[in-house]
């Protein structure tokens, strides 16, 4: 239980023009924990996750990031992704030029278990049905015309199918019905089925952080983590808003 | 502002004769038309220019033999070069004050506008009258910033001969085409602007050309160096009255774009229609500079017309805004050509053309992405409206990419004048002939907003005048 | 010896420099080998026969040079007419092999009479070490409401010239649409014309390549809208991996009196190697006022949001080049039927995913 998954310290990003973005955070995320990461719009929380997995578009100006007590800081996205790592993206890009079936191989091919061809098709069917996505999107270029519900649930997909140790998901259910809600909510209980993994949640949708089971949260405003707690403070942000942290920030920057 | 925008209500009552008065040739040298080495002796002679130029002539004579028409583009077997005076002289010599050029030659430029636009809104001005420049001047305040801006004959005996020799027809070889060569055998007049690295010239310098002689053609040379962080928008304009024989455009402008500098350089073109317009014009661009393309053809009875930049340096950037309006009796060929040659280089190309009463216009690009352009990235839209069904439009890019990390994109569309609008605007009391222009003057819009507002406003009533009398 | 051709023409000229107003090639004036096309079929109401049908039928074709040569090479003649109101489902497939040093020149005479419908595909294959010449013309009338499906798949070796050359005519409410798949041989010409001259026909050509080792591939695509109301859809996908070359012409051209038509002209072309070369002149020529047509091209590589995205599911540059190649292959082999898209997966494994090449 006290194995640490992932770890940041003293992560300060900036963008690549040099625009600083996060100042300095420590967060430590423990196998078998699920935490969550909230703030206001611009706080910084989707640049947290998409730097975890070394997106270009950001660079670390100081600290260092921790996998499995392993330094990989100095590791590139498709590294990082290999050890075990997941980034379930807000607004998952088109790839024209490849199918939805050759790139859930290639990246199946690259996870800590990976799949042979019966297994692989059997699994991969299982989760269709879960997820209620007809055969037929495997045929379609990655993510070309898809729907952003859609998209949301290909990354879910992709989720389940890599099986990673740690998963980052940044407003999973975003732009989803209901339906699709708990579709993505039976596959997150899913994952959290073990007690090796870990999980990252970036959301500010308290319905669904209301049925997770959520160890700790961190709040997130201007680039700085001003609090952390227990699920309470979801309750507390679902009945103030942020204004007290948003203070509280502004008192720090002084 | 008040002083443009009463300028600008003065402007919007032009009509084509504007454009199209003729003046009566009086005491004008003329050399006898066609091109022999004997003209071409004779031009070099009357200019006093040093040797190298004359050596320059004769070699780009023998080139001009050598090379074939192009086997491409609009027929132009209606122009003899046999016909065409290459040279003709005013009767006077450059002047620095308008009061000191000849009546006639001032009334042209008067008529045009040029000396009330130079007090308004230009901070130097030259005009060119067939062959020669008839008068030059540039403001005090940007001359003592070390701006040069004056003939380019002038300048070539001057403290900066050096560096037009080393400039001169680098950029656009003689080899180039058949009319380049033709160009570097009989150019004559045009401008050379020098601006110091880190120089700001604030306001545009504008440069005139006029042809007043039927049967003529004309040369200019317009020479641009502008230095390291330094920046200038330099305007051109052309005008001719109409004549039953052909005369002949083949000018050369070669821009020099140092590091960091930033060069804009408009034109709207109204040659008459009876003009073969086959101008070269062409940019070099250094790491982080800037070339800007403004471009409004409208005259001529045949374009040959493709600015070409050539970002050569890091980062260098190039934007290209054109329109093109071919009406009864035209055949304008436009366009531009991109090369990236230099990673990180980025070009977007954006243009309009309109075809009206069986005109043609034919929108032609090339855009190359060498080996070295890594990480470049380029965009070309071109847009073009039929307003009736006697008319043509053709569209004729090419790419060629030879390296593979880079973002080449191309988006092309014609079509005509879509009727629900017109219904709407008709609805709305609008005439058929009102609503129509007004809607080609939208769809010219991006480029008229990059005008200078007194030019945006010339091309507006261009267009107007265009589309009077296109209903019915 | 051999006839010199400008090939695959390009309707308007432009600047010589560019080398894209045609493409010069030389094609064998030897005599053609032996090859007899197997021919799968399963309908009895097509009638095939060996001789030239429709020489009286005026095509605006692309090159007259090239058609000169083939009318007199040719060695396989084929007239395939599908009578009034018939409609075959399944495919008509012609299987050409050829011998690694064969050379073949052929011609199809495709007819379709009032209302029919037809699925006709032309294969040619050789072994993957090939320095065979292969050379075809294949011609169409759609008499009014007929519609055709016409498939070429070209699966020569690495040494081979191939010139797969459609021109088509078609009459009210006609229907082609051609997929080419240009995929074998060292030089791969490719070129399709159609010429919209009844009220409502309509063209849609696809065209799909992966160019690979040094391969040159030369397309050329004219549609010619005459008709009134008239439909073109010209589509390039493509990728250019190792040292291989592209020139891609399209032209959409509305001649004056086509009133009402719309063309659409798309190219995509990923590059996925530093010495690929990539050259594309897409056309539109407009004599008419009251048509829309539309060109849209995007040449180049994966831009970095994209790259991530692949990257952070731990596919690095190389595995996503792969990915690309798979992707193409099995995209191509579901337009197939199994026995053309069997030899695609053979095409594959031995020249595209040989590792050893």
């Amino acid at each position: 239980m006290s194995d640490n998954l992932l770890e940041v310290k003293n992560y300060s990003v900036a963008s690549t023009d040099n625009v600083p973005i996060l100042h300095s955070l420590n967060l430590t995320i423990k196998k078998g924990e699920t935490h969550v990461l909230m703030g206001p719009n611009g706080a910084g929380k989707s640049t947290f996750g998409s730097s975890l997995l070394s997106n270009p578009a950001y660079k670390l100006t100081d600290g260092s990031i921790f996998f499995e007590k392993e330094n990989i800081t100095e590791l590139s996205t498709d590294k990082r992704a290999k050890k075990g790592i997941f980034l379930s993206f807000q607004a998952p890009v088109e790839i024209p030029g490849i199918s939805l079936y050759s790139f859930l191989r290639a990246a199946v091919k690259n996870a800590e278990t990976p799949l042979t061809g019966k297994l692989f098709r059997k699994k991969l069917n299982e989760i269709l049905k879960v997820l209620d996505l007809k055969q037929e999107y495997l045929e379609r270029d990655l993510n070309v015309g898809f729907s952003g519900g859609e998209r949301k649930k290909v990354e879910m997909l992709q989720l389940l199918m890599l099986s990673p140790k740690m998963a980052v998901l940044d407003e999973t259910d975003s732009g989803l019905d209901v339906d699709a809600v708990n579709i993505m909510l039976k596959g997150i209980n899913e994952f959290q089925q073990t007690d090796e993994k870990g999980m990252l949640i970036i959301s500010h949708n308290m319905h669904i952080l209301n049925r997770l089971k959520i160890d700790k949260v961190h709040i997130l405003v201007k680039g700085r983590i001003v609090a952390d707690g227990g699920s309470e403070l979801i309750q507390e942000i679902n009945e103030n808003g942020f204004i007290r942290f948003e203070n509280q920030a502004g008192d720090g920057n002084v | 502002m008040s002083d443009i925008s009463t300028k600008n209500s003065s402007i919007t009552d032009v009509n084509r004769s504007l454009y199209d008065f003729t003046k009566e040739e009086k005491d004008v040298e003329k050399l006898a038309s066609g091109l022999t080495e004997e003209i071409v002796r004779q031009i070099s002679a009357k200019k006093n220019e040093p040797a190298w130029m004359l050596d320059h002539r004769l070699k780009s004579l023998q080139i001009y033999n050598e090379l074939k028409v192009p086997n491409w583009g609009p027929d132009i077997s209606g122009l003899d070069i046999n016909n065409i005076v290459t040279y003709v002289r005013p009767n006077t010599k450059m002047a620095a004050k308008w009061d000191d050029v000849p009546e006639d030659i001032k009334d042209t430029f008067e008529r045009l506008g040029i000396p009330d636009a130079e007090r308004t809104s230009l901070a130097g001005v030259g005009a060119q009258y067939d062959s020669e420049l008839v008068y030059h001047n540039i403001q005090e305040s940007v001359a003592e910033k070390g701006v040069i801006y004056s003939g380019i004959e002038e300048a070539l005996s001057g403290p900066y001969a050096e560096m037009i020799e080393k400039h001169f027809m680098k950029l656009v070889p003689s080899t180039d085409h058949k009319f380049a060569a033709l160009h570097g055998a009989v150019w004559s007049g045009g401008s050379f602007v020098y601006v110091p690295p880190y120089t700001d010239v604030e306001i545009p310098l504008q440069s005139y050309f006029r042809l007043n002689s039927p049967g003529a053609g004309q040369f200019e040379h317009t020479l641009i160096i502008v230095d390291k962080g330094a920046r200038l928008h330099f305007i051109e304009g052309c005008s001719a009255p109409k004549y039953n024989v052909a005369n002949l455009h083949a000018g050369c402008v070669e821009l020099f774009v140092g590091e960091e500098a930033h060069l804009r350089y408009s034109t709207i073109e109204n040659w008459s229609k009876n003009m073969y317009n086959l101008n070269t014009k062409r940019a070099k661009v250094e790491k982080n500079g800037v070339m800007e393309w403004v471009s409004g053809s409208f005259g001529s009875h045949i374009s040959y017309l493709y600015p070409m930049t050539i970002l050569n340096g890091e980062y260098a950037k190039s934007e290209f805004t054109g329109i093109t309006f071919a009406g009864e009796g035209q055949n304008l060929d436009t366009g531009t050509k991109i090369l990236h040659n230099a990673p990180h280089t980025s070009s977007v190309i954006s243009t309009k053309s309109l075809s009206k009463s069986g005109g043609i216009s034919t929108f032609r690009s090339a855009v190359t992405v060498t080996e070295k352009a890594h990480k470049s990235k380029t965009s070309v839209s071109c847009q073009s409206l039929m307003l009736d069904d006697k008319s043509r439009s053709d569209t004729i890019p090419l790419m060629d990419v030879r390296c593979n990390d880079v973002n080449v994109g191309h988006e092309a569309s014609i079509g005509r004048i879509d009727d629900d609008a017109v219904f709407y605007l008709m609805s709305r009391g609008l005439s058929e002939e009102e609503a129509k222009t007004l809607i080609v003057n939208g769809f010219a819009n991006p480029i008229s907003k990059e005008l200078p507002l007194e030019y945006a406003v010339e091309m507006n009533n261009l267009i107007r005048l265009e589309m009077e009398g296109s209903i019915g | 010896m051999y006839t010199a051709l400008n090939a695959n023409k390009l309707p308007v000229l432009t600047w010589n420099r560019f080398n894209v107003n045609s493409k010069e090639l030389h094609l064998s004036n030897e005599p053609d080998s032996a090859v007899t096309p197997k021919i799968i079929t399963d309908n009895d109401a097509i009638k095939i026969n060996d001789n030239r049908t429709l020489d009286d039928i005026v095509f605006s074709g692309s090159d007259k040079k090239t058609e000169a040569y083939i009318l007199k090479n040719a060695s396989v003649t084929k007239s395939i007419i599908v009578p009034q109101n018939s409609t075959l489902a399944a495919p008509l497939i012609f299987d050409l092999t050829l011998q690694p040093t064969d050379k073949l020149t052929g011609i199809f005479d495709i007819s379709l009479e009032e209302n029919s419908s037809a699925n006709i595909m032309i294969s040619v294959s050789s072994l993957a070490q090939s320095t065979a010449q292969y050379a075809d013309l294949i011609r169409v009338h759609a008499a009014n409401g007929a519609s055709l499906k016409l498939t070429c798949l070209q699966l020569l070796g690495s040494s081979a010239v191939s010139f797969n050359n459609i021109v088509s005519r078609l009459e009210n409410d006609a229907k082609i649409s051609i997929l080419q798949i240009p995929l074998g041989a060292g030089t791969a010409l490719a070129s399709a014309t159609a010429d919209l001259r009844g009220y409502h026909s309509s063209a849609s050509i696809r065209s799909d390549y992966i160019g690979h080792l040094e391969q040159d591939i030369d397309l050329n695509y004219v549609v010619r809208h005459y008709g009134k109301k008239t439909l073109s859809d010209i589509k390039m996908t493509g990728l250019l991996s190792d040292a291989s070359r592209k020139t891609a012409r399209g032209t959409i051209d509305f001649h004056r009196g086509c009133k009402g038509s719309s063309g659409n002209e798309s190219e995509n072309v990923l590059l996925l190697s530093e010495k690929a070369r990539n050259k594309s002149v897409p056309l539109i020529l407009c004599d008419e006022d009251d048509v829309a047509g539309t060109h849209g091209a995007a040449i180049g590589t994966l831009d970095e949001d994209r790259f991530f995205y692949l990257k952070s599911r731990g596919i690095d540059e190389k595995a996503a080049r792969q990915l690309f190649l798979d992707s193409a292959v099995s995209r191509l082999k579901n337009l197939l039927p199994e026995i053309l898209a069997a030899k695609i997966d053979n095409y594959s494994k031995e020249v595209l995913f040989n590792e050893s090449v």
